[in-house]
């Protein structure tokens, strides 16, 4: 049995447009919802604000890109998808992964702050709207040094907290 | 936003981490999978960062917000490519025992 929810949705004015999208949700708790959005836009349906029949949020785990459906974390797309599952930046460089992920609305490119490598490496960390820190960040360490590790990645987020090194 | 109860916890934790002896912190990186020495300082600039907005939000006092200024000044001071990042230097130097004194004072802060 599925319930039915047309919902007016309105995502952040960084996509820059007002999106409808249909779905259908099974009763069942762990179903999976379904989204038939436009093909041509993409947006995470955990930004969704506000909803015409009353509904907020309908599903963050769930993204809807290009029209496809898939689970938050299968593949790197956004940064929701590294803070669902930090293992994704496995053997991917900084220059692939900041090229996906640097148009983040409130996330900013940095460098590493303290160490040996300061002023060096890849940091991209997330800012409340009053510009304070949220304490999510992915970190790219270049490693190097006397006996010093190969490069790795770290990620902290408020899900999962703080990841162990990822290679 | 992290959980401000957490944040107290989480700092705790680091500044133990931080006054720790060496072989407990080597332990420590190698127990995250291998990381750099940095890790020691990158983990509290981290949390150093929040350390302002949890102080305008009543959770941190400013005692506790200087001792932890006061650690990160340190941990400034010594960052960039000045042999200071070894496990080596982490086990024998100086500059690495004045930061688990330093350490140590802020953790009585938090505790």
């Amino acid at each position: 049995m599925l319930r039915l929810l047309n919902l007016g949705v309105v995502v952040r004015p960084a996509i820059g447009a007002a999106l409808t999208f249909m779905l259908a949700a099974p009763v069942a708790a762990e179903a999976q919802f379904l989204i038939m959005a436009n093909p041509a836009a993409a947006a995470t349906a955990g930004e969704v604000l506000t909803g015409a029949a009353g509904g907020t949020v309908i599903n963050s785990r769930i993204q809807a890109s290009q029209g496809a459906l898939r689970p938050v974390g299968s593949i790197l797309q956004s940064v929701d998808d590294v803070m669902a599952n930090p293992s994704l930046l496995a053997g991917k460089s900084p220059a692939l992964v900041q090229t996906i992920l640097q148009k983040t609305p409130g996330w900013k490119v940095e460098t590493l702050a303290k160490g040996s490598k300061a002023g060096q490496g890849f940091v991209f960390r997330e800012y409340s709207k009053r510009g304070n820190p949220t304490g999510q960040m992915i970190r790219w360490h270049p490693g190097g040094g006397h006996h010093g590790p190969d490069p790795y990645w770290r990620v902290t987020s408020h899900t999962l907290g703080k990841s162990e090194v990822i290679r | 936003m992290k959980s401000e109860n957490n944040f107290v916890a989480e700092v705790a934790a680091m500044l133990r981490l931080l006054s720790a002896e060496p072989e407990v912190q080597i332990e420590y990186l190698e127990g995250i999978g291998g990381g750099s020495v940095d890790e020691l300082a990158l983990e509290l600039d981290d949390l150093a960062r929040l350390a302002p907005s949890m102080h305008d939000a009543g959770i941190v006092s400013l005692e506790q917000l200087r001792s932890i200024e006061a650690i990160t000044s340190q941990m400034d001071s010594m960052s960039g490519d000045t042999g200071m990042w070894s496990i080596e230097s982490l086990r024998s130097d100086e500059v690495w025992r004045q930061v688990r004194k330093l350490a140590a004072a802020s953790l009585a802060d938090f505790i």
